[in-house]
């Protein structure tokens, strides 16, 4: 992550405070994470204060982490998937992967966060590996399927 | 069984992998029609339709257009409500990999009944290629001077924007929605005033959720007369139906309003197990039992959103009202005193079921929250929240009696 890059993208929210979540969402398709680097430069930009960007990033569950995550898996915890043993899933991956859920591991690399439905419900127990559906029928594959993206 | 009555809104195969031939071959129909037609004609057709929101809340359609319509504001702003946060619920999702002309259509029908210049459409956090196909679409409809200034040679100006906003179920509320548009925390205001008074940028704004629109572009090309010969009054036109939980073909059912939940449970392959009860419209709709299973998914009788998420005997209730409860507490956003207060009064009462004498107590207690809220809460996500934990313990009391007194083999729980 250079700073250069960051500076462009957040440079072309300049002066637009309404686009504080635009630019989040870009940050997080690249970085799936706010990078710590981007908070002053947000500020200077966007022209919002530390507290206003902080209020609102906390409030959407942004993760805001140093460098930028390898692996961002979601497993949804909704009804739908509730009803399929969405508790066992988290539980899986968290014990094979050594994660807690909704916390970075202390190398940074991954996150396995908790959701309230990802609109995959007729596909549950829904799980998205970087943003995309994988199936959890066979938890050691989806295991490896992390550990894939984590090398 | 009944027969499944043939899908008009579900009719096409997703068109991501053959994008430019729908384009291409997308007729605009309802389109040419309204524009031969004056806002008020258009507004009196939707009115003729019946047509009331697919979001949940089931309001007349044409009434909100002519609200908007009747603001002496000149900015106007057309709102595409794609969040799609209630669990179970994936049907608009399922229309935009369809038919996305149909929504972007009738956006554009909206902005040139009420003169609007802008509009937005709000996608779940999770719909990236959904994102990245109307992204396509849009500029090729800007091409096409289908929209931009000067649309179609008629003097109006109007352009759609897409925002895929972060995964938080309180921003599908609609004015929760106008400030993720903003680009602030997504917490309600009161009503009044209401969107069509102030909504986005506090300027008059036409909201519909996906199906909503889908089905204004269905009207216009087939008429309001069609559209009547589909379901009940009160409750006409198709209707989009997502079936999950303990169920064997879990999926979208385009059906009509006069279906009932068994018709619903044998189109999808029939329940998983015997039927214990759904909840209609997610968590936070209402809970269909054995004995309702031949009502139709009306709106008076609460279809909602058209959610329905089964479970089997197998299933405890506590273990249920629990994860509702949980969902709920997770997922308001604490602004509000009544909301905040009563939520937490509410986990606790879940949270520490083991601990009371008996259920009335409880039953009495929740019951009360739920009522405090409906009264007086900024928004509905907590009085919905509260409505399913009370009706399970109606229903299933030998199931919070067991938790109350030696414990649960299906939770695993002991006192
Ligand atoms: C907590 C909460 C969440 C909601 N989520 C959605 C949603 O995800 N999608 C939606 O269309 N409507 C949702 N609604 C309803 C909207 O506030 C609004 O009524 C709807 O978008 C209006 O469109 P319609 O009239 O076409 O249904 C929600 C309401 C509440 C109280
Ligand atoms: S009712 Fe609940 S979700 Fe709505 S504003 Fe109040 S606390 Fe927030
Ligand atoms: S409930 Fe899990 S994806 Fe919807």
């Amino acid at each position: 992550m250079t700073t250069q890059t960051l500076e462009q993208i957040i440079s072309t929210h300049a002066g637009k405070p309404d686009e504080l979540l635009v630019l989040a969402e870009q940050l997080m398709d690249r970085y799936r994470a706010i990078p710590t680097a981007a908070l002053a430069l947000m500020q200077q930009q966007l022209g919002l204060t530390a507290t206003e960007i902080q209020s609102v990033l906390s409030f959407y569950h942004y993760p805001v982490t140093d460098a930028p995550i390898k692996c961002h898996v979601e497993v949804c915890r909704a009804l739908s998937c509730h009803l399929k043993s969405a508790d066992a899933v988290l539980r899986h991956l968290c014990d094979a992967l050594d994660a807690l859920p909704d916390q970075v591991t202390e190398d940074g690399q991954l996150l396995i966060a908790r959701v309230d439905c990802l609109s995959d419900c007729e596909r549950a127990p829904a799980v998205h590996i970087n943003g995309e559906y994988v199936a959890a029928t066979d938890l050691d594959a989806l295991v490896q399927r992390i550990q894939a993206a984590l090398a | 069984m009944k027969p499944l009555p043939a899908p008009v809104l579900t009719a096409n195969a997703p068109v991501a992998d053959r994008l430019r031939e729908y384009y291409l071959h997308y007729p605009f129909h309802a389109l040419q029609k309204a524009l031969a037609l004056s806002p008020h004609e258009i507004i009196a057709e939707l009115k003729a339709s019946g047509l009331r929101g697919r979001g949940g809340a089931a309001y007349p359609l044409g009434r909100k257009w002519e609200c908007v319509l009747q603001q002496p504001a000149p900015v106007r702003y057309i709102v595409a409500n794609g969040e799609e946060g209630e669990p179970g619920t994936f049907k608009d999702r399922v229309l935009l990999e369809r038919n996305p002309l149909a929504v972007i259509e009738a956006m554009i029908i909206a902005a040139y009944t009420v003169r609007a210049r802008a509009g937005y459409i709000y996608l779940n956090h999770s719909y990236r290629q959904i994102e990245q196909t109307l992204q396509t679409l849009l500029a090729w409809l800007r091409e096409d001077q289908r929209l931009g200034n000067n649309l179609l040679k008629r003097q109006f100006d109007f352009d759609i924007q897409v925002r895929r906003g972060p995964s938080r179920y309180l921003s599908g509320e609609e004015t929760a929605l106008f400030h993720a548009l903003e680009g602030r925390r997504a917490e309600p205001s009161s009503r009044p005033p209401y969107p069509t008074e102030q909504g986005l940028w506090r300027k008059p704004t036409i909201i519909n959720n996906i199906e909503t629109l889908s089905c204004v572009a269905l009207i216009l090309e087939k008429g309001s007369k069609w559209f009547t010969t589909l379901g009940p009054v009160n409750s006409h036109g198709p209707k989009l139906f997502c079936i999950t939980g303990d169920i064997k073909n879990p999926g979208v059912i385009e059906a009509a309003m006069d279906a009932s939940l068994r018709d619903l449970i044998e189109w999808a392959g029939g329940a998983i197990g015997d039927f214990k009860g759904a909840m209609v419209s997610g968590p936070s709709g209402c809970l269909f039992l054995p004995d309702d299973l031949d009502k139709p998914l009306t709106v008076q009788n609460g279809c909602g959103n058209g959610t329905v998420v089964v479970f089997n005997d197998t299933r405890c209730a506590v273990d249920l009202a629990r994860h509702v409860t949980d969902f709920f507490f997770t997922e308001h956003c604490g602004q509000c005193l009544p909301g905040r207060e009563s939520m937490k009064q509410a986990k606790s009462l879940m949270d520490n079921l083991e601990h009371q004498p008996s259920l009335a107590p409880l039953q009495q207690r929740y019951g009360e929250l739920h009522t405090l809220l409906l009264n007086s809460s900024k928004c509905g996500l907590c009085s919905s929240g509260t409505a399913m934990a009370p009706a399970l313990m109606q229903a299933f009391p030998a199931d919070f009696d067991r938790h109350m007194h030696g414990g649960c083999a299906v939770c695993g729980s002991a006192v």
